[in-house]
């Protein structure tokens, strides 16, 4: 919609997410719903963001619940730092949410505890909460050259406020035994999804969340709770959790079997911790500028390291690179706007992004990025994304 | 001067106890003790350790049984090798014909598929927890036990003869086993991401 408001009209890449029957009413079905929207609000008719479904993949394709299908967050139509819950990024490994009663639901604290704990949801919610502004980020959201749009590359990053009590808290109750050094997350979900998870990681930061946005997590972000485990990948943010076990080896569930497996190619495979990153949302592939002159570029900058020190943009191809303004607010682990004026002489350039975190790790190259790994498809991928805007305007993947 | 550095000292070695022993109730006294069958679920993920394996045992030829009759091949292909669901056997560079391949991605993915498991615990524990797809449960420990031994063998890791029960699980030497680098985050600190 902000690209809308600017003058640019979406070009064939946005069919993406144009409607269809199975996913939300368009604006006629919303005219004649006769929905309540003052008991539970509605957006304008106008409005259409959605998120863009990903095509089952391999192992994908035993689940025939649509419901468990992945989607991508619409990034160019967002408006500030928060992603609506309903357009929060979904990787679920094919599973449809399950179907949790929270009146049945507990979480069991176990392990290498003094005291082992079960919790009803209702006792959670009786101990001290924090609400934290943090994204979320797969760890398969790489810029690719295959991609046509922003969403295929980077769609799979949404931020939210999460509402819920600190993990340390939780372990204080329990009372963590001598020796241990990590936990196991577990998921309710139907493969039971679990995750190893330091202990140190454990005591500093990591949410048990109930709320999102000011509401209940949303079944497919875990109702009706999710670990949030801010920095590291995606699928450390366990949904619908059930279990914390207190260990002291990591686990290697199956979706962590690769996590401590070291490829003689490359020089390191088991960062869990995002690297810092930023792309340009607008002008960004899929768009289009319908005339040369003035244009605010924006964008999205963040790390799992930290807060976004600084974040550079160049418009000529990376020859010359200018400090973008960041608009407030700048958070640790959140997701960070920022904004350069530009003026378009209507010839073809390149324009991309480069973020810096406050630990001082700028963001790389893709051929950087691709050499470090040893492929180029490599997971944490926070390399640079370059958009080409052609004479006529139009806005291309220039990776 | 003296005194001061007693009660330093005092002061010390009483949250070094503190750190070390939490007090045995809970400050806020909330929740309720777990029952037997919460504390060892039917579900748990066994880890390289083998801690939680279940009694039970199986070999590859009653595995070649279970994985007929309890439906494995309406995913997997009659043989492991054909799809449409992940490539369980055979050669890790060829795809699923569905596409993605995960198990079959070696050239991606360090670690994936059944022969480049680093621990054949993550082998019992995904079919154990995750499968069949939608019926979990549906396996007993020797099942588990028997397919684990009939995919080792089908891979060419162990012999058709070898007895899977939780003891010999965890001395399978896997091919990839050497690749596996202890992870360094025990100690895990903001900031700590290799380069």
């Amino acid at each position: 919609m902000a690209a809308m408001a600017i003058g640019v009209r979406p070009s064939d890449g946005q069919t993406l997410w144009s409607p269809d029957a199975a996913h939300g009413a368009g604006p006629g079905a919303a005219a004649s719903s006769t929905r309540d929207t003052m008991a539970y609000g509605e957006r304008s008719r106008f409005v259409t963001a959605k998120r863009a479904r990903m095509a089952m993949i391999g192992n994908m394709d035993m689940h025939r619940d649509p419901n468990g299908w992945d989607a991508r967050t619409p990034l160019d139509q967002m408006l500030g730092i928060i992603t609506p819950s309903a357009l929060h990024y979904v990787s679920s490994h094919g599973n449809p949410p399950p179907d949790i009663d929270p009146r049945e639901h507990r979480l069991i604290i176990y392990g290498m505890v003094d005291r082992p704990l079960v919790l009803s949801l209702d006792e959670l919610m009786r101990l001290p909460s924090v609400s934290r502004i943090h994204f979320i980020e797969c760890i398969y959201n790489s810029p690719s050259p295959r991609g046509k749009t922003l969403e295929q590359n980077h769609g799979m990053i949404s931020c939210s406020e999460w509402t819920g009590v600190p993990l340390s808290v939780l372990l204080d109750e329990v009372g963590v035994k001598r020796g241990a050094s990590w936990l196991l997350a577990e998921g309710a979900d139907a493969t039971k999804h679990a995750k190893s998870i330091p202990m140190a990681k454990a005591l500093s930061d990591v949410l048990v969340a109930y709320g999102q946005n000011g509401e209940p997590v949303r079944p497919h972000q875990g109702y009706p709770l999710r670990l949030v485990v801010p920095g590291f990948e995606g699928k450390f943010h366990v949904k619908w959790l059930k279990g914390i076990k207190v260990v002291n080896e990591p686990y290697l569930t199956y979706w962590e079997q690769s996590a401590f497996v070291r490829d003689p190619k490359t020089a390191g495979s088991y960062y869990m911790e995002q690297g810092p990153k930023s792309v340009v949302t607008f002008p960004s592939a899929g768009q289009r500028l319908t005339s040369r002159g003035f244009y605010t570029i924006n964008g999205l900058a963040w790390s799992g390291g930290g807060t976004v020190r600084r974040v550079e943009v160049s418009v000529d191809g990376g020859r010359t690179w200018k400090d973008a303004h960041l608009p407030e607010p700048a958070l640790r682990i959140a997701l960070t706007r920022f904004q350069l004026p530009w003026t378009w002489d209507g010839k073809e350039t390149v324009i991309q992004s480069r973020c810096t975190d406050d630990t001082g790790a700028v963001q790389p190259t893709f051929a950087d990025h691709a050499a470090f790994w040893g492929i180029s498809k490599a997971p944490h991928g926070n390399a640079i994304q370059p958009w080409k805007i052609t004479n006529d305007g139009q806005v291309l993947n220039a990776l | 001067m003296r005194s001061e550095t007693l009660a330093v000292t005092f002061v010390l070695a009483c949250s070094a106890v503190v750190a070390a022993q939490p007090p045995p109730t809970s400050k806020y006294r909330l929740g309720r003790t777990p029952t037997p069958a919460e504390l060892s679920p039917r579900d748990a993920h066994v880890p390289p350790s083998g801690d939680g394996l279940p009694t039970g045992s199986g070999t590859a030829k009653r595995g070649e049984i279970v994985y007929q009759t309890r439906g494995c091949g309406s995913c997997h292909g009659p043989t492991g090798e054909e799809g449409p669901g992940p490539v369980l056997v055979g050669s890790l560079r060829r795809r699923a014909p569905s596409g993605h391949g995960d198990h079959a991605a070696e050239n991606h993915w360090p670690g994936r598929g059944v022969k480049n498991f680093p621990f054949a615990s993550i082998l019992w524990s995904w079919i154990n927890v995750g499968m069949p797809l939608h019926q979990q449960g549906y396996l007993t420990p020797d099942e588990v036990y028997s397919l684990t031994a009939y995919l080792l063998h089908r891979n060419g890791i162990i012999k058709e003869d070898e007895v899977m029960d939780a003891e010999s699980l965890v001395k399978v030497q896997m091919p990839k086993r050497a690749d596996y680098v202890p992870p360094p985050f025990a100690d895990w600190k903001p900031g700590l991401r290799g380069r």
